[in-house]
């Protein structure tokens, strides 16, 4: 997913787009150091990957942010993980 | 008999719209009002949600959904709610993208679409709705109830516009919902707005406010304890206190994120936010200004030396940390969120 979301981030995005974009890079990387244990990290237990996974869906799902990416760039990175998986 | 049946066919439409506008506005015998209860139900932004069993839902369905069970249940008063929809304008034809809900003793007394086209300020029309059906007793009590994102204390990179979502824009629609009456009880069901911004411009039209100075989860503050409006005998305090520790505990169970909510005494909160207004609001205004300037929120305990003063003074904090990531281990809250300069802390 970072490596799509690299990917599409080299294409002409709008300012926002690109906002929103680092913002989500961030965030994912953030949530894959601690669900590996990685940069300070404790590694997520497996009994407890469950309640991660809810952590994680409820941290991304928009709560204050009014920056979201716009259906070209969604089409891009769509385009870029079927060309690169 | 061309002309008949065209007779027939307009006799029709014109009953039946006239039928369902009597279905509809029915009124019902007029009971007590003892209170009045407002609801802000914006739904024009994405709301979507999934709860622990990864169900979805729309956030401002579901809290339209728990607002009219709540009327439905308030006997002895008045509830009036506002419903905005994602506008679905098509060329030059403006579509109604806004439900209106007027319940009077737990029935439904007026139901209508609207839209807002026609209005320069915000929530001019839904203030307008309100005062126009409301009983006008003004010994009742009074409760809005606001669920949207958050309400920005910045707006960056446009042109000032009394329609915007802005704190400023936004306490001027609260006074023209309050009148001469505070609201007994004003809760911001939003993200980061337990700011010493929001609470100070909203506190002279409230007694208590309730608010996160957090990201609040989408599924937002519950409000079914107000079904028992016609039951209990609660203070102003208690009520507010006994809400805001209900919905805290309902967060906790459906959420793994951060939660805080923050019950603020407007008056007893007052001795403190008139010592730093002029230093948070040149920070504020600082900000604003600045085209490239982004920021943060952060916590007053991390930078307590920014505000002094007792800010825990008139506060009720509930607080439990995010069950994973950074704050993971962060064990208080101060209850109050400042916005700061990212980067260059000031």
């Amino acid at each position: 997913m970072m490596t799509v979301l690299d990917e599409v981030e080299h294409t002409p995005l709008s300012e926002n787009d690109i906002q929103s974009l680092k913002s989500l890079k961030k965030q994912l990387k953030l949530k894959y150091n601690e669900l590996n244990g990685i940069d300070g990290f404790e590694k997520v237990s497996n009994n407890n990957l469950n309640n991660f996974a809810d952590y994680s869906v409820q941290d991304l799902e928009p709560s204050a942010e009014y920056v979201t990416i716009s259906v070209l760039t969604l089409v891009l990175i769509i385009i870029a993980a079927a060309l690169l998986l | 008999m061309n002309l008949k049946w065209y007779l027939l066919f307009f006799a029709l439409i014109f009953f039946s719209y006239g039928a369902n506008d009597v279905l509809k506005n029915n009124s019902p015998e007029k009971g007590k009002i003892d209170y009045e209860l407002i609801y802000l139900i914006n739904g024009d932004g994405d709301y979507l949600y999934h709860d622990l069993k990864g169900k979805p839902h729309l956030a401002d369905e579901a809290k339209l959904n728990e607002a009219l069970s709540v009327a439905k249940h308030c006997s002895n008063g008045e509830v009036f709610i506002f419903h905005q929809k994602e506008k679905s304008d098509f060329l030059f034809f403006h579509s109604d993208n806004r439900e209106f809900y007027y319940y009077r003793n737990g029935k439904l007394f007026r139901n209508e679409t609207y839209n807002d086209h026609g209005s320069n300020v915000l929530l001019e029309t839904e203030a307008y709705l309100y005062n126009k059906y409301r009983t006008k007793n003004n010994h009742v009590k009074k409760y809005l109830l606001y669920f949207g994102h958050e309400i920005p204390e910045i707006i960056k990179g446009s042109s000032a516009s009394n329609k915007m979502l802005d704190v400023d824009n936004f306490t001027s629609s609260v006074k023209r919902f309050a009148g001469n009456k505070k609201f007994n009880l004003i809760v911001l069901s939003t993200c980061h707005n337990g700011t010493p911004g929001t609470i100070l411009k909203l506190s002279p039209f409230a007694d208590y406010i309730i608010a996160s100075p957090e990201n609040l989860h989408l599924s937002n503050i519950d409000t079914k304890y107000f079904e028992s409006l016609d039951s209990l005998k609660q203070t102003d305090f208690q009520f507010a206190k006994s809400f805001a520790e209900t919905a805290f505990e309902n967060l906790k169970k459906r959420t793994q994120t951060v939660v805080t909510i923050v019950l603020y005494d407007t008056q007893k909160t007052s001795k403190f936010l008139n010592r730093i207004k002029d230093k948070y609001l040149s920070i504020v205004h600082s900000l604003e200004r600045r085209n490239n300037a982004s920021f943060d929120y952060i916590d007053l305990n991390e930078k307590p030396e920014l505000f002094h003063g007792n800010s825990s003074e008139g506060i009720i904090s509930f607080y439990r940390p995010s069950r994973f990531g950074v704050y993971e281990n962060k064990l208080s809250h101060s209850g109050w969120e400042i916005i700061v300069a990212k980067k260059s802390m000031q």
